[in-house]
């Protein structure tokens, strides 16, 4: 009953958020007219008029692929944040923090600065799908390495979970710094971009190129709830109790590594979602991860949604990265973890 | 029944346990004893599937256990491990459940309800239900992690349940409710193999004892006759008096007191008077010293 109406009251959050996200911004549109400008696209015309003008364009060509944009990304990270630490036992176990997003992103600058020089034949066989699937090798490659680094005795070991993920990130941020010298103005600009995180790059195209990865992670953990829940007691339980322990792990692993590549790979690293958005749920509505992962997904999109709308309109007419945003609600958080449970990190 | 033929097994080229064979048939109950290291716990995860043996086959119901499918597995046998550390705050109801998940969509899936409200009642954990894991006493959470492993097994009467040390920071009255539980279960044809340090938990509640020494089995039979005197002195290496209760005919065994002096071992509570020398003949000429005295 209680989590019907998290159900409700989230998806009813997102919706009026989504509303305010197309109709606020540089330049202010009615909500009647917003609506008007969505149902006459879809092509009902419920209040006469047909000539929208310039704000038929800003929303459709601006707005609504940024705002959908911000809820693949919020879901995806929201959703992968929380399976990454139920497979490492461990809630401060984020994508962005343990170098999983690092991991994507540097892919994700190589395939920008070698483009014409190496990838150039798969280029042409991916398209556009190559970055993509390059931040997704990016993330899995390290989310693998961090879990065996981190694994002693069959468990994770927080220490060197952390520890791993410094090592990863500094390593991430050197070599992405030394492509950074080697390439030329226009891709600079654009590694820049990975590296601090924005939606502001949001086309039709690369919402269009996120939404399979996004969807396939987003129906897909859920179904391995219930051994991410046998985790929690210690991964030789899984098999005891009659699951398949490596399954559950590539799975996972395999999905969430996947949303976080492909939102890496077009809006850049967007630090703390994946840890603050499971914190919240697991406050409101209890561990387990029948309810965790999909209302994640739900509020990390909800929650993204807002934080790109507080960034477009905080400092108007400029606009802060979304990063700034998302660390500044996101970090109290962490600190909050720490101290709560600064007993419990050091065993 | 399980059948163990001859097994052994080797951790970093030590060998820890060392050619064991037994069998166990349904309904009986059987505690392994030994002191520390002895591998009491490295036969139980072998047991569990958990580790594989490096030689010799364990047989459950006639199929060795490393060829048994995994839900299969899982319904004839349960392990409860001696440390159940838990990560995230779930409730004692969910954690009682998780030893169900491995039915999901079997037929036996619809008694899951019924099987995790009896365990908890059993354990004495209704009123506990909603509570987090993580606000429990060890004792409490080690009867949570009792419960889970009593519901996986619920519907399966023949199945093994394997207990290592299920009595750990239990209060007093709940180690014996646990053994209890064990015990009534043995009666109704589950076959129980239970870890325990405290001996006499052992000789009230198990029909069977198995004491192991260095890898080896030692001895294997009725209490009566695996407790006597000079087998707890060889496995324990300490004294003890085994006696037979008039009014239950179990085996009580009163281990001896054993005495020290901390002045023995304390080199600081020592008096220790200097030697003094003779110094015409520079020989020892007094040597007073209660260090020479054995312990």
């Amino acid at each position: 009953m209680r989590r019907l109406l998290i159900y409700t009251l989230l998806s009813a959050g997102l919706l009026v958020s989504i509303c305010f996200s197309l109709a606020l911004g540089a330049m202010r549109i009615p909500l009647k007219e917003v609506i008007d400008t969505l149902t006459d696209t879809m092509g009902f015309n419920l209040f006469g008029g047909t000539d929208h003008g310039i704000n038929q364009s800003v929303i459709m060509m601006i707005r609504l692929p940024r705002t959908l944009m911000g809820i693949l990304v919020g879901a995806a990270l929201g959703i992968s944040g929380a399976a990454i630490q139920g497979i490492f036992r461990n809630p401060l176990a984020e994508p962005s923090l343990v170098g999983i997003s690092a991991g994507a992103s540097l892919m994700a600058v190589l395939i920008i600065a070698f483009e014409t020089l190496l990838f150039s034949s798969l280029s042409q066989l991916l398209g556009y799908y190559l970055l993509a699937f390059g931040a997704f090798a990016g993330a899995g490659i390290t989310a693998m390495l961090v879990y065996n680094l981190s694994k002693v005795n069959g468990q994770a070991n927080v220490s060197t979970m952390l520890l791993a993920g410094i090592a990863i990130n500094a390593m991430a941020g050197a070599l992405t710094g030394l492509v950074t010298y080697l390439a030329d103005e226009q891709k600079l600009r654009s590694i820049t971009f990975w590296m601090m995180g924005s939606l502001g790059g949001a086309t039709w195209q690369n919402v269009g190129c996120l939404f399979p990865f996004v969807l396939v992670a987003v129906i897909g953990l859920p179904f391995l709830a219930k051994g991410l829940n046998l985790f929690s007691i210690g991964e030789n339980q899984v098999e005891l109790i009659g699951l398949n322990p490596n399954r559950i792990k590539i799975m996972v692993v395999v999905l969430a590594t996947m949303a976080v590549g492909a939102s890496v790979s077009v809006s850049g690293i967007i630090g703390f979602i994946g840890l603050l958005i499971p914190h919240l749920t697991r406050l409101i509505g209890g561990v387990d991860h029948r309810f965790v992962l999909p209302v994640s997904a739900l509020m990390g999109a909800w929650v993204l949604t807002l934080a790109d709308l507080v960034s477009r309109l905080i400092a108007q007419p400029i606009e802060l990265p979304i990063g700034v945003v998302t660390a500044l609600m996101g970090s109290p958080v962490f600190l909050y973890i720490l101290i709560k449970d600064k007993k419990k990190l050091v065993n | 029944m399980i059948r163990v033929e001859s097994i052994s097994y080797k951790l970093n080229n030590r060998p820890l346990l060392k050619d064991i064979s037994f069998s166990i048939r349904p309904a009986e109950m059987v505690a392994l004893l030994g002191s520390n290291g002895a591998g009491k716990s490295t036969l139980m995860r072998l047991l569990s599937g958990e580790r594989k043996p490096d030689s010799g086959r364990i047989i459950l119901y006639g199929e060795n256990i490393k060829d048994y499918n995994r839900k299969i597995l899982a319904a004839k046998r349960a392990y409860l491990q001696q440390h159940n550390p838990i990560a995230m705050a779930f409730t004692v109801k969910e954690v009682v459940m998780m030893g169900r998940y491995g039915f999901t969509g079997l037929p036996a899936a619809k008694n899951d309800q019924t099987a995790v409200l009896e365990t908890m009642e059993l354990c004495g954990l209704t009123d506990l239900a909603d509570r987090s894991m993580l606000s429990l006493s060890g004792g409490e959470q080690q009867r949570v992690h009792l419960a889970r492993v009593l519901a996986q097994l619920w519907d399966n009467k023949n199945a093994l349940l394997l207990l290592d040390e299920p009595t750990n920071n239990m209060d007093l009255q709940f180690q014996h409710q646990t053994l209890a539980i064990a015990a009534a279960m043995a009666k109704q044809g589950y076959m129980i193999v239970v870890v325990l340090h405290d001996i006499n938990l052992a000789a009230q509640y198990a029909n069977r004892i198995i004491i192991l020494k260095d890898g080896r089995k030692w001895w294997d039979g009725t209490p009566a006759q695996v407790l006597t005197s000079q087998h707890i002195y060889t496995a324990f290496g300490i004294h003890a008096q085994a006696y037979t209760d008039q009014s239950s005919l179990k085996t009580i065994i009163v281990p001896k007191e054993i005495k020290l002096d901390a002045a023995k071992f304390n080199s600081n509570l020592q008096i220790t008077h200097q030697p003094v020398y003779n110094t015409e003949t520079t020989e020892i000429d007094e040597l007073v010293t209660f260090q020479s005295v054995q312990i």
